[in-house]
């Protein structure tokens, strides 16, 4: 982010905004708890999004604790495992669910800057913490370029969505807003080749099919179910996609994938993208 | 010496290191080029490194009966459902006097920093580094580090700010009309049971389940992290506060009550700086432009930029 004033360096000592900033810290009296905003987004980012109108009202978590059941595939197919893809799922709505209903306790219009993790945990076996942690804003009158009579999405929720502080700035100056986080998830088994194909595929360059098939079904059948989520939202498109793999602690023939990113829809039908000023810095 | 420095004497080796720069006006700091730019930028001055230490022996944490465990003929038995106690209900068994101690030996290393700070004359600290580690001759240790600003020609304040923010971060804000009040801290310490049903859902051939037990433990204890830092930041009268760090961390234990049974604790530390914002006296107010949407046409530098902000990178 870069900032530019009309002033040079010394002019701010001049104008007195330092000690303007001590009298502040000065007057500070003690106040009651519960009127405070909490956020963590970083210092870039809370200047970003109080910059297009949203101000920040607290941080919102939700976490759930699973235990992933245990499901083995037939050696020999390749075929989702569903009772994981389940679960992941499951859990995974526990904590966004959780988070939502923060955010809404808050009367929040959104919560951006969401980080949705997984991690496996050393105590007992097949044990995950998934978390949800993001920073619940309300918009301001004149945000989004002023006449935004509604932000929550068609569930009457708050938007939730993963973009960082800079990314919701360029969104909502582009003229889209965020309705929802959507993600898709897929649990496959990767057949194990037969003994005969292995022998055979030694020393040769080839590809090996099965392989090949497992990956583009368990992208799709992720990636279809991210689409689907969205769709449900009646949005225009999804931004900010990231395609997830992860083992997790299943071995190498079973694998997750994961798809996530922010459902977005047009603020008004004859938005303009500004064009941005091209830089070429001459300092090396 | 024994006896708890309330902090208004600085050790012997810190008087005289002031003197000296006091004596000769030279001050030395960690920031770096661009900090030091921009620390001045905002027409503040950096007056000094300023640090403040303390060492604690923990004798005392707490915890020495389980809270969720119920009495029962002959003995404490295991529950179908148990409670988790968070650290400030101050309930049996509850790790009040750890956290207590966890605050205050931070509060401690804080206030010594600030008066450094205040003594060389400055307004608050900056960039501050707050670490714990082991002591090598026994016992932790609690060290703030940071560098000491000034704004000349502003009003004296009884307690310098303090924050962790670097020096860009400090001035954008100080642009923007915001100020740090100081840091502020959430610590929580909650402990809970193994009860029969957490037992259940977390069998080896149990299917999907959510564990209950372990989701309150860590939910609970995070919320009580949370309520203690919007205390804090309502002692300092602040408006808000930027969280930088959230660490839980989960361990378990064999139950002090029941046999054979285990108690899981999480500590929950949030630690972020608070915030407020100020207003420009008359005669001051500029009216500041919005930032810049810029695309780099360097290609190198894109690609540097690309590399650094990774997925969970500095933003």
């Amino acid at each position: 982010m870069t900032d530019q004033t009309s002033t040079t360096a010394a002019d701010l000592g001049v104008q007195g905004v330092p000690q303007d900033a001590m009298r502040r810290l000065a007057e500070l009296q003690p106040g009651r708890p519960g009127s405070i905003f909490t956020s963590d987004l970083s210092v870039n980012e809370f200047l970003l999004v109080r910059e297009v109108g949203f101000r920040p009202l607290g941080l919102v978590l939700g976490s759930s604790i699973y235990h992933v059941g245990l499901q083995v595939g037939r050696w020999g197919r390749n075929q989702e495992l569903d009772v994981l893809s389940q679960a992941m799922y499951h859990a995974r709505e526990l904590a966004m669910t959780r988070m939502e209903a923060e955010a809404n306790a808050l009367s929040a219009d959104g919560v951006v800057g969401v980080r949705l993790d997984v991690e496996m945990k050393e105590f007992g076996s097949d044990i995950a913490e998934f978390i949800a942690v993001g920073t619940a804003v309300k918009a301001e009158d004149g945000a989004g370029g002023g006449g935004v009579t509604e932000w929550r999405n068609n569930k009457n929720l708050p938007f939730t969505s993963d973009l960082s502080g800079q990314d919701f700035w360029t969104l909502i100056r582009a003229g889209y807003a965020p309705l929802g986080m959507v993600m898709g998830s897929c649990v496959y088994h990767i057949a194990h080749q037969r003994l005969g194909q292995k022998i055979g595929n030694t020393g040769r360059n080839v590809e090996l099919e099965q392989f090949t098939q497992a990956l583009y079904d368990a992208r799709e059948l992720a990636m279809s179910r991210m689409q689907a989520e969205a769709e449900a939202l009646h949005a225009e498109g999804i931004v900010g996609v990231q395609l997830r793999q992860h083992s997790h602690t299943w071995g190498s023939h079973t694998t997750e994938f994961f798809a996530i990113g922010t459902a977005v829809r047009p603020l008004r039908d004859d938005h303009v993208i500004e064009t941005p000023t091209m830089v070429l810095s001459l300092d090396a | 010496m024994s006896e708890d420095r309330s902090g208004h004497e600085l050790p012997p080796a810190a008087e005289s290191r002031i003197a000296e720069i006091r004596r000769t006006g030279t001050w030395g700091s960690a920031l770096s080029a661009d900090e030091f730019t921009a620390i001045r930028s905002v027409g503040f001055e950096p007056v000094g490194q300023v640090l403040g230490a303390a060492v604690y022996n923990i004798g005392y944490t707490g915890g020495w009966a389980c809270p969720g465990a119920w009495a029962g003929y002959g003995g404490y038995v295991t529950p179908y459902q148990s409670v988790t106690a968070v650290s400030s209900t101050g309930s049996m068994g509850s790790f009040g006097p750890m956290v207590q101690t966890l605050y205050q030996a931070r509060h401690n290393a804080l206030t010594r920093m600030s008066e450094e700070c205040a003594e060389l004359g400055g307004h608050g600290v900056v960039g501050v580094r707050l670490t714990i580690g082991g002591f090598p001759a026994g016992g932790m240790e609690f060290k703030a580090i940071g560098t000491a600003v000034r704004a000349p020609g502003g009003v004296a304040l009884k307690r310098p700010f303090t924050s962790d923010l670097s020096g860009q971060d400090f001035a954008k804000l100080i642009m923007a009309d915001w100020v740090p009040a100081g840091m502020a801290m959430g610590i929580s310490i909650g402990a809970r049971h193994d009860d029969w049903l957490t037992i259940n859902q977390t069998r080896w051939g149990t299917g999907n389940a959510e564990v209950t037990g372990y989701t309150d433990l860590v939910n609970e204890s995070r919320h009580d992290a949370r309520t203690q830092l919007d205390r804090d930041v309502a002692r300092m009268g602040a408006e808000g506060v930027v969280v930088k760090t959230m660490d839980i961390r989960i361990r378990d234990r064999e139950c002090p009550m029941v046999e054979h049974r285990k108690d899981h604790i999480a500590e929950v530390t949030i630690i972020g700086t608070a915030i407020t914002k100020f207003t420009r006296s008359a005669g001051h107010a500029i009216r500041r432009e919005r930032s810049l949407a810029i695309l780099s046409l360097d290609p190198q530098r894109r690609q540097a930029a690309r590399v650094r902000l990774g997925a969970d990178g500095p933003r």
